[in-house]
C-alpha cells in the first residue's frame, strides 16, 4: 500500500517534533456556506463504507439497462420518484429520501494503491509529502485527546495512514467485527497494581534509552503504551461487543463480517467515536463482473440500509455523515472475461447524513456511461464538502513540522453546494 | 599394480593439494579485493561526512554489533551464550569471523527467504495465502542456502511455470495474476525499483517513461494462464502457472494491441510462439539494465540501515534521485561485476565502518538521517520481532519438551498469528516506528506474552534456578532480552524494583516483561 511508502519521509517530520506541529494560518479562502449556515447543525462523525477494488458504477448507483455497457441488471424505482438504482439495492432504494448520489466523480488516478491513496488523501501520492487520510484528519480536527476509546476506527481493513499528522491519529484496526478486540485484559492474572509497577518501570527504561539516543521513535512507542493502557482500563469496552445488540437488529444488517462492521461502526458512533471506516473488499471483478458485483450487493444491501435507517431511528443520522465510496469504478466497457476494469473518469460516490440533502442525484454520465455529461466532481471538491459538514475549514492550512504549509484539501476544491440546498 | 596404484592416488593428492591451495589462495584474494570495495565505500562517506561537516559516531561497542548483524543476517537476536563468548573473545579479527560464522551458517537462508517472502507477496491474509507461503518460502530457502546468483533467481521467478506447490517460484506471479498490468507492475517495482504503473493510466509529468511504455511492458505478461489443481476430492490443493499460446494487452479504451517491448535496450523480434515470459527474464537481467543491480542494492541498503539511497526503495524517478549515487553505483558496479554474488555484496556492506558505527550520536549528527554518520533505529520486522521473543524466552525448550515433532508446526501457527497482529497492511515494507495499539496490547496481554514469561523451562526459570543472586539474575534477564550487560543505574533500578516488589519469581517476571516491551527490544539500533 502506497501509504506505507511514506514512512521514511514521515520519520523525517517526526524527527523535527511534534512541537513544531501545527502552527495554523488562516488561508484567504473561506467556505461560503460555514458563515451563512453557523446555525446549521454539524457533523460529529462519519462512517465511510470502503468499497476496496472498485465498485461498478454501472451495476449499482449509475445503472445503464438495455445499453450495451449496461450489462444484466434490471433498475429499480427507489423510494424517490424519478431516481432509479440497481435491482440488487433493494433495500437501500427504500433510504433514497437520505441518500444524495454523486454519478460524476472523475479523477485520474487508475491503479489501487495510488487511487486508494488519492480518494483516502484527496492528494495523489507524492514522495515528499504523507498526505493524512480523511479518517486522520477527522480524528485531528474533531477527535478527542482524553477519550478512552480510539478516535479513528478502521472495521475489516487497514485505512490509510495519518501522515504528516503523526502516528496518533493512524487507524485502530479491528479485523474481526464479531469479536471484541483482544488483549484488553492483562494476563496472568496481574491485576492492576501490578500493571502500573510495570509500566512505570517501563517509563522509565525507555526515557533513559531515548535519552541517549535522541530518538523521537522512541516518545512515539511510549504515546502508544499510554493510549494502550488507557483502553485496558476504559469502561466504554462493551461497546465492542455486538452481540449485545438485539438480535432482530443483528439480523437487520445482515451475519457477514460488513453487515457486523455496520453495526459495529454505529455503536461506536453513538459512544463519541468520529471517524469509523467499514470496509467491504472484493469489488475488483476483472473476471465475472456480474457474479462478483451481485454477491457484493447482497452483503452490501442490508447492510448500508440498516445504517441509514438505524442512525435515522437513533436521531444520530443529523450528525453522521455516512460515505459509500471506492477507489474508482469500472469501464462501461466488458472484458473478453465478462470482467469490467478500473475506471477512474466516471464514476459514482454516495452520501447520506450529517447535514447533507438525501433524495437527490448531482450530475450525470452519458448514455453509455463512458462520459460525464455534466456537473464534474473531483476529489477535492468532495473533500471540501466532507470537511464542510464538520464545519472544518477546509481553506486552512496546516504548518507541517518540515515547515511548510500544506491546505487541508487541496486548493482546487470547491463545495459542491448542491449537497447542502 | 599396487606402486601404480599409490602412485596414482599420491599424485591424485598433491593434484588436490594444490587445488586447494590455489582455491584458498583465491578466497584470500577474493577477500582482500571485498574489503578493498568496503574500504572505498568508508572513504566515499568520510568525504561526505567532511563536507557536511558532521562528527560520525563511533564504533559500535561489541553489545551493539553483535545483536545487530545478527539481526539483520540471521533475523533474531544472539542467544546469551554467544553474547558472553563474544564479549570475551579477543581475536581482532572476531567481527568478520562472526559475520562469516552467519552467512554459513543455518539461520541464514531463512531469514533472507522471511525478508523476500514479504518483498515479493507481502504478509497480507490475501484468500491463498497460506497456500502460497507454504510454497514459496521451501524455495526461497533453498535458494539463499545454496546462494543462487540474484540475476538467476530473478529469471526463475519472472519465467515461472508449473504447479505451485512444487515449483514455489510460481507464487509470486500467481500473487499477482490478476492482470497482466499487475504482473508487468509488481515485476519492474520490484526488481528495478520503479514504479512503472504509474504510467498505467497516463503520461506521468515527472517520469520519462510513457503510457505506451507501460502497456508494451505488460504485454509480456498478457499469456500468463493459472488454473485451480484440486484434490481426488476436489479441494483445490494449489494452482498451476502457465504461459498459453495467445493473449495480448491494447491501450485502455481503445482495440490498439500493444506488441511486447521492454523500456531498456533493444526487444529482439520475436516469433508469435515465443515465450514471451523467457524473453523479458533476459532483457531485465541484462547488465546494462543498471536499474535491476541498483534497486537490489537500494533494497539491501535499506535493510542494513534503514534508509536507501532512494526512498521509498521502489521509487527511482527523475525527480526522486539518490542521495549518494557514487556509493549506490560503487556497489551496484560490484554485484554486476561479481556475477550478482548477494553473499559478497552482504559481506561488502556489514564490513564497512560505517555499518559498524553505534547509534549513539556524536558531538553534532544527531539530526542526521540522511548521511549514514550514525546507526539509525530501525524497527524489528513482525518475523524478527517474533523469533527474537521466542529466543529469548527459550521458548523451543518449552515446545520441546511437548514434542519434539510439534515445535515446527507450533512456530509455523503461532507466526502466522503474530504477523496477523504484526503486519498492518499489504506490502509492509515500512521502517519507521509503525507500533500500533493492538500490537501494544498484544504485548502487554496476550497468551503468548504470557507464555513467554511463565514458561516452566524458559529463560527465567533457568537464570532463578542457575543464579542465586538478585545482580547476578538481573544482569542475566538483560543479556536474555537485550544481549548486553545493564549499567549501573539501570542495574540500580531492576534491583530497588525488587526490593519493593519482594524477592519473588513474580517480580522477576516483571523485570522480564518490562524488557520485552522497552523500546530498545523493539528496535534494532
Amino acid at each position: 500500500m502506497d501509504s506505507r511508502a511514506w514512512s521514511a519521509t514521515r520519520r523525517d517530520f517526526l524527527q523535527v517534533g511534534f512541537g513544531g506541529l501545527i502552527g495554523l494560518i488562516l488561508a484567504g479562502r473561506m467556505d461560503p456556506l460555514l458563515l451563512a449556515q453557523a446555525k446549521r447543525k454539524r457533523a460529529k462523525a462519519c462512517v465511510l463504507l470502503w468499497m476496496a477494488g472498485g465498485p461498478s458504477q454501472l451495476d449499482t448507483f449509475d445503472p445503464k439497462p438495455g445499453k450495451e455497457t449496461g450489462g444484466p441488471f434490471k433498475d429499480i424505482e427507489t423510494a424517490v420518484p424519478g431516481i432509479r438504482i440497481s435491482e440488487h439495492l433493494s433495500s437501500v432504494a427504500q433510504q433514497m429520501r437520505h441518500l444524495a448520489i454523486i454519478r460524476s466523480m472523475t479523477t485520474k488516478e487508475g491503479n489501487h494503491d495510488r487511487a486508494t491513496y488519492l480518494v483516502h488523501t484527496g492528494y495523489p501520492p507524492q514522495v515528499t509529502v504523507p498526505y493524512p487520510s480523511l479518517g486522520a484528519i477527522v480524528s485531528f480536527e474533531r477527535g478527542n485527546e482524553a477519550f478512552d476509546l480510539p478516535n479513528f476506527v478502521s472495521i475489516g481493513g487497514p485505512s490509510v495512514e495519518a501522515g504528516y499528522l503523526g502516528h496518533k491519529y493512524n487507524p485502530f484496526v479491528i479485523k474481526d467485527p464479531a469479536k471484541p478486540p483482544e488483549n484488553l485484559s492483562p494476563s496472568g492474572g496481574s491485576d492492576v497494581r501490578r500493571l502500573n509497577a510495570r509500566l512505570d518501570l517501563l517509563a522509565d527504561v525507555d526515557r533513559e534509552f531515548a535519552n541517549s539516543l535522541g530518538a523521537s521513535q522512541s516518545k512515539a512507542h511510549q504515546e502508544v503504551y499510554t493510549k494502550a493502557s488507557r483502553m485496558m482500563r476504559s469502561s466504554l469496552l462493551n461497546v465492542f461487543d455486538i452481540s449485545q445488540e438485539k438480535e432482530s437488529v443483528q439480523k437487520t444488517y445482515g451475519a457477514t463480517p460488513f453487515g457486523q462492521g455496520c453495526l459495529l461502526a454505529r455503536r461506536l458512533v453513538e459512544a463519541g467515536v468520529p471517524f469509523v471506516e467499514v470496509t467491504l473488499p472484493g469489488w475488483d471483478t476483472h473476471r465475472d463482473n456480474f457474479d462478483g458485483q451481485k454477491r457484493l450487493m447482497g452483503q452490501l444491501d442490508p447492510a448500508f440500509a440498516a445504517l441509514i435507517k438505524d442512525l435515522n431511528e437513533r436521531r444520530l443520522l443529523e450528525e453522521t455523515l455516512v460515505v459509500w465510496m471506492g477507489e474508482f469504478g469500472r469501464t462501461p466497457r466488458i472484458n473478453g472475461n465478462g470482467g469490467r476494469d478500473h475506471y477512474p473518469k466516471a464514476w459514482t460516490v454516495v452520501l447520506a447524513g450529517g447535514g447533507v440533502q438525501g433524495g437527490k442525484v448531482i450530475g450525470s454520465t452519458d448514455e453509455l456511461g463512458v462520459e460525464i455529461k455534466d456537473r464534474p466532481v473531483k476529489i477535492s471538491d468532495l473533500f471540501a464538502s466532507i470537511a464542510h459538514t464538520f464545519g472544518i475549514d477546509y481553506g486552512k492550512s496546516i504548518m507541517t513540522p518540515l515547515g511548510r504549509p500544506i491546505t487541508l484539501v487541496d486548493k482546487e476544491g470547491q463545495l459542491i453546494e448542491e449537497l447542502f440546498k | 599394480m599396487k606402486v601404480i596404484r599409490r602412485l596414482f592416488i599420491m599424485s591424485c593428492a598433491s593434484v588436490l593439494g594444490l587445488f586447494l591451495l590455489a582455491s584458498s589462495q583465491t578466497k584470500v584474494s577474493k577477500r582482500a579485493d571485498e574489503t578493498h570495495v568496503s574500504k572505498q565505500i568508508d572513504q566515499l562517506f568520510t568525504a561526505v561526512w567532511k563536507k557536511e561537516k558532521l562528527i560520525p559516531s563511533k564504533q559500535s561497542n561489541d553489545e551493539e554489533f553483535l545483536r545487530r548483524v545478527w539481526i539483520d543476517l540471521v533475523g533474531q537476536i544472539p542467544p546469551t551464550e554467544q553474547v558472553l563468548a563474544f564479549l570475551k573473545n579477543t581475536d581482532r579479527d572476531k567481527r568478520r569471523k562472526e559475520i562469516e560464522e552467519l552467512l554459513n551458517g543455518p539461520l541464514y537462508a531463512k531469514n533472507w527467504a522471511d525478508l523476500w517472502q514479504a518483498w515479493l507477496i507481502g504478509r497480507d491474509r490475501m484468500r491463498f495465502g497460506k497456500f502460497y507461503r507454504n510454497a514459496l518460502h521451501p524455495w526461497l530457502e533453498e535458494a539463499f542456502a545454496k546462494n543462487m546468483r540474484y540475476d538467476a533467481f530473478v529469471r526463475q521467478i519472472i519465467s515461472a511455470e508449473g504447479v505451485s506447490d512444487e515449483n514455489g517460484q510460481t507464487i509470486f506471479l500467481l500473487r499477482w495474476s490478476d492482470s497482466p498490468a499487475n504482473m508487468a507492475g509488481q515485476t519492474v517495482r520490484l526488481f528495478m525499483g520503479v514504479r512503472l504503473q504509474c504510467a498505467q493510466c497516463h503520461n506521468h509529468p515527472y517520469q520519462k517513461w510513457t503510457q505506451e511504455d507501460f502497456w508494451s511492458t505488460a504485454a509480456f505478461f498478457a499469456r500468463v494462464r493459472r488454473h485451480p489443481v484440486r484434490d481426488r476430492d476436489g479441494k483445490r490443493r494449489a494452482f498451476e502457472l502457465l504461459e498459453g499460446r495467445r493473449g495480448d494487452v491494447t491501450l485502455p479504451d481503445t482495440d490498439k494491441i500493444i506488441p511486447p517491448r521492454f523500456v531498456i535496450g533493444s526487444t529482439p523480434d520475436m516469433s508469435p510462439r515465443e515465450n514471451r515470459r523467457d524473453v523479458f527474464a533476459k532483457l531485465i537481467t541484462v547488465p546494462e539494465n543498471i536499474y535491476f543491480s541498483q534497486a537490489l542494492v537500494n533494497r539491501l541498503w535499506a535493510h542494513f540501515f534503514g534508509r536507501g539511497f532512494v526512498n521509498p526503495v521502489d521509487d527511482f524517478n527523475e525527480s526522486n534521485k539518490p542521495s549518494h549515487p557514487e556509493v549506490l553505483e560503487r556497489l551496484a558496479r560490484d554485484f554486476s561485476d561479481h556475477g550478482y554474488d548477494l553473499k559478497r555484496l552482504i559481506r561488502i556492506i556489514v564490513s564497512t565502518n560505517t555499518y559498524q558505527l553505534s547509534s549513539k550520536p556524536s558531538m553534532n549528527n544527531q539530526d542526521d538521517r540522511r548521511h549514514f554518520s550514525r546507526a539509525l533505529l530501525r524497527p524489528l520486522t513482525p518475523e524478527q520481532l517474533f523469533y527474537s521473543l521466542i529466543h529469548a524466552a527459550n521458548l523451543q525448550e518449552i515446545v520441546k519438551a511437548r514434542g519434539a515433532d510439534k515445535f515446527e508446526e507450533f512456530l509455523q501457527n503461532a507466526l502466522n498469528r503474530f504477523t496477523h497482529v504484526f503486519d498492518n497492511d499489504e506490502m509492509n515494507e515500512s521502517l519507521s516506528f509503525e507500533g500500533t495499539i493492538p500490537q501494544a496490547l498484544f504485548l502487554m496481554n496476550s497468551r503468548f506474552s504470557n507464555d513467554v514469561l511463565l514458561a516452566k523451562h524458559g529463560t527465567l526459570r533457568h537464570i532463578l534456578d542457575e543464579k542465586r543472586q538478585p545482580s547476578d539474575r538481573v544482569e542475566a534477564i538483560f543479556i536474555a532480552t537485550l544481549s548486553r550487560l545493564p549499567d549501573r543505574s539501570e542495574k540500580q533500578k531492576f534491583l530497588s524494583y525488587l526490593q519493593r516488589q519482594g524477592d519473588r519469581v513474580e517480580a522477576y517476571q516483571d523485570l522480564f516483561w518490562v524488557l520485552l516491551n522497552s523500546t530498545e527490544f523493539l528496535f534494532n539500533h
